[in-house]
């Protein structure tokens, strides 16, 4: 059940707020438990009885972590006989089964399973009472599918740090924001450019041109970040919606000046993680080059896996690995002195983003070095260029107001009028109506039919 | 956590408001979720795809839109092997059982594959395909009639021959087709059909303006495309017929090969049958026609070209082979009803359709197994 599906959005979403309010306040989590197994029951029932019995291995093994915490070998024991169930759970399916897409936010959910059984061996947060706030962690249904990848210590109630009604309905109202504003992303732009990409991206080397393949490559650019980002911000309203804090996972990626910068600002959560849980553990950056070099392979080698274990996923990886490793080790673009120099290398980043999304996009390596070829090397094709026109005759406008929304021009403007109260509240009220006529037009969409899985579901 | 605005507050008011209204509203007594104003979204929807101009937004859909709101498919190339050998398979059992076969192409909604292209951008083989195939059949003495020709030859309009929201075409262009058909029967078949009952003059012809939405409109809703006209056309003449039915056979007339219930304007257009298949193929004898047994292996095409054709001959019968379960033989079934005319009469879109096994179309060629 997607959250862009007519059944989550007018089924599932009102019965879970109506059972979350009308409940008693120290039995909400249960009741959130048990509609997430719901939720997960529904997306994946064949997987369900894995999946309860993955969060109970998850949780008894943090449980006694915790509480033997002077054995010192038994909890090592227990950490990585935890780890090796999560990763071999993982492995299995992501490369030995083919259900792997059936197997609903299994990636998510390991990679969360392991933030919580490393943060309780490494006393990094306290377990409370009740075994029930780990399950919901592990299963909370807002964030099962693709995250975004919180931590155990921030999956706190916003009730506990305020308990105002005021604010509970603050933090709803922001929580209804950030989902329409994701849902409208997702079906409205990511949706729509997908028939782009869907279309160059099948279309055989022979048949392509210089002007489509670039259409196709910033399209997919443009799909992949309004489709995650989309995801994201639905994740966390709805995490909001119920109450709970939920964290960030893009700041507009694409307003970047190099490589490294983009990776700290595009997926923060899984950045986090692997410098968190991979990175840092194996010495991070306080270690001589030599080892600083070595670490970040690992990472950006594991990194490429994760999504996939086809070349092209691998090769992804390396390609960041090594543009990363020169930004690291030669200190550039912050070297840079010359606004011309640091101009030039901050359209060199997207350039190389872009190449690198198609890498990712593309069925084989094969397939990505011969769409990359098309890219760097003119050629005409009289059909395609005919098409390439008519695409974006037809598409025109989504492109545009993708490429604006992708850098911040909503809080642009919220800042330069905050002060001058009045514009600021007409600015408000129009940008909300607007979100709201977006919101039914976005419905329209999937009630058309034109509704796409979200693409990080796959990973 | 921020300041939310007072906006941001209504918002969610009205948020929480609105899914649980949809929601009340949605489920029905019988359990089943049914999207409230289901079709007034797929209005918006169409809505905005008209102002923006998105000629080509649903053709991951099948299909395309012009500026003045027809909707047409792109079709992709066949080797039209399979086709060929089906229908040259048939022509050799039917020769030795003295069985004459014509093979009618009918067009699809336009007649010029680069017209297309020059639209939209993308290639289509539809008319390609069926020039390939026709020519293929001629040249192995296959009776041919390809209405693209009489089209051509007669100076219409094939736009205006067709729904514009619809994949099929009116009841005008099959009570045309039933006159071209018969002239081509008169000419290479023995018959001597008097075609001049074919003529619009001899029918009433009753037009209900802007009052269905086709199938095809009904994906890219009334708001896009609007409505379409329909013609009911019927006979001026008293006419006698006898149906086979499954418990025999019924008197009757051309009227009934109508079902008119369909054509109910307060009808909702989305949820309405297609007026289209108001007219019915059905297995007939032609009192008043003394000559003829005709089967016709056709497509949905001929809801309005065989009960017109059956006016000029004796006995019809029709098969659709998509229709058919997998024991049906189409020779033996020729054989031992003595037929002695077998049209295959397929819009063109159904070469190639072999090609794709998940087609609905996939058997319509298979005619030897």
């Amino acid at each position: 059940m997607s959250f862009t599906s007519i059944s989550f959005l007018f089924g599932f979403l009102p019965i879970a707020l109506l059972v979350y309010n009308v409940i008693r306040e120290e039995l909400r989590e249960i009741a959130l438990v048990v509609l997430s197994l719901i939720f997960y029951a529904i997306a994946a029932r064949e997987f369900l009885i894995l999946f309860v019995i993955s969060i109970i291995v998850n949780v008894l093994c943090g449980r006694f972590i915790y509480f033997i915490k002077k054995q010192i070998g038994l909890k090592k024991f227990l950490l990585f006989a935890g780890i090796i169930y999560n990763i071999g759970l993982l492995t299995y399916f992501k490369y030995f089964d083919c259900r792997i897409s059936s197997f609903i936010g299994i990636s998510f959910f390991t990679f969360k399973a392991i933030s919580y059984l490393c943060d309780v061996y490494g006393e990094k947060v306290a377990l409370n009472n009740s075994p029930i706030h780990d399950i919901f962690f592990l299963c909370f249904f807002a964030q099962i599918q693709s995250g975004p990848l919180s931590r155990y210590e921030n999956m706190k109630p916003i009730e506990s740090v305020v308990r105002e009604k005021k604010q509970m309905f603050n933090s709803f109202a922001e929580g209804t924001y950030r989902f329409i504003r994701g849902f409208c992303k997702k079906v409205l732009i990511a949706d729509v450019l997908a028939n782009i990409v869907n279309e160059v991206f099948s279309t055989a080397n022979a048949d392509i041109s210089f002007r489509l393949v670039w259409l196709g490559s910033i399209c997919f650019s443009l799909q992949l970040f309004f489709d995650f980002a989309g995801y994201s911000d639905m994740a966390i309203g709805l995490t909001r919606m119920f109450g709970y804090e939920c964290p960030e996972n893009f700041e507009y990626p694409f307003m970047t000046q190099s490589v490294s910068e983009f990776w700290r600002k595009w997926h923060i959560t899984l950045g986090a993680w692997f410098r968190d849980y991979i990175y840092i553990p194996m010495g991070g950056s306080r270690v001589n080059k030599r080892r600083v070099l070595l670490n970040l392979f690992v990472v950006w080698l594991l990194t490429g896996i994760w999504h996939g274990a086809t070349a092209n996923f691998i090769a992804w990886g390396i390609g960041y690995f090594v543009v990363i490793a020169f930004e690291k080790i030669s200190g550039y673009p912050l070297k840079f002195k010359n606004m011309i120099m640091k101009f030039i290398y901050r359209v060199g980043t997207i350039l190389f983003i872009n190449f690198q999304f198609v890498i990712f996009r593309s069925q084989s390596i094969t397939q990505a070095i011969g769409y990359i070829k098309s890219m760097l090397m003119y050629s005409s094709n009289s059909l395609a260029d005919a098409r390439c026109s008519f695409l974006l005759r037809d598409y025109g406008i989504f492109i545009l107001a993708a490429i604006i929304f992708c850098f911040p021009i909503v809080p642009f403007i919220e800042k330069r009028i905050v002060k001058k109260r009045v514009i600021y509240e007409v600015w408000q009220t129009v940008h909300m109506i607007c979100l709201g006529a977006g919101f039914l037009w976005a419905i329209s969409f999937v009630v058309a039919g034109a509704n796409n899985p979200f693409m990080y579901a796959n990973f | 956590m921020r300041n939310v605005s007072w906006a941001e507050r209504v918002a969610a008011v009205l948020f929480i408001l609105m899914i649980s209204f949809f929601f009340i509203k949605s489920w029905r007594y019988d359990y089943n979720f049914d999207l409230w104003q289901k079709q007034n979204f797929i209005d918006i929807n169409g809505s905005m795809a008209k102002i923006l101009k998105m000629n080509g937004y649903y053709s991951d859909l099948g299909m395309y839109i012009t500026d003045d709101n027809y909707i047409v498919s792109a079709y992709p190339k066949t080797s039209t092997d399979y086709e060929y050998q089906q229908v040259m398979a048939l022509k050799n059992s039917l020769d030795k059982a003295g069985i004459n076969l014509v093979y009618v192409n009918k067009p699809v909604k336009y007649t010029d594959d680069e017209w297309f292209t020059e639209q939209f951008g993308t290639e289509t083989y539809g008319n390609a395909n069926a020039t390939l195939l026709m020519e293929r059949l001629s040249n192995e003495g296959v009776f041919v009639i390809d209405l693209r020709d009489n089209i051509l030859e007669d100076h219409m309009n094939v736009r205006e021959m067709f729904y514009r929201t619809d994949h099929h075409w009116t009841t005008r262009s099959g009570l045309w087709a039933a006159k071209q058909i018969a002239e081509g029967l008169n000419e290479n078949c023995g018959y001597s059909i008097d075609t001049s009952i074919y003529d619009e003059s001899n029918f009433e012809m009753i037009t209900r303006e802007s009052c269905w939405l086709g199938e095809q409109g009904r994906k890219v809703s009334q708001a896009y495309v609007g409505l379409d006209d329909y013609t009911e056309i019927k006979p001026k003449n008293e006419t006698h017929y006898l149906f086979a039915t499954a418990d025999g056979n019924e008197a009757g007339a051309f009227e009934d090969f109508i079902d008119e219930t369909i054509y109910d304007l307060n009808a909702n257009v989305y949820d309405s049958p297609s007026w289209h298949y108001s007219y019915m193929q059905r297995e007939c004898h032609n009192e008043d026609i003394a000559y003829g047994k005709v089967l016709l292996v056709g497509d949905s095409y001929d809801q309005t070209t065989e009960p017109f054709l059956s006016l000029g001959i004796s006995e019809m019968d029709y098969v659709v082979l998509r229709d058919v379960d997998e024991q049906f033989n189409l020779e033996k079934y020729i054989l031992d009803n003595d037929f002695d005319t077998v049209i295959l009469c397929y819009a063109q879109f159904m070469i190639g359709a072999h090609d794709d096994e998940d087609s609905a179309n996939y058997n319509m060629f298979t005619f030897v197994k």
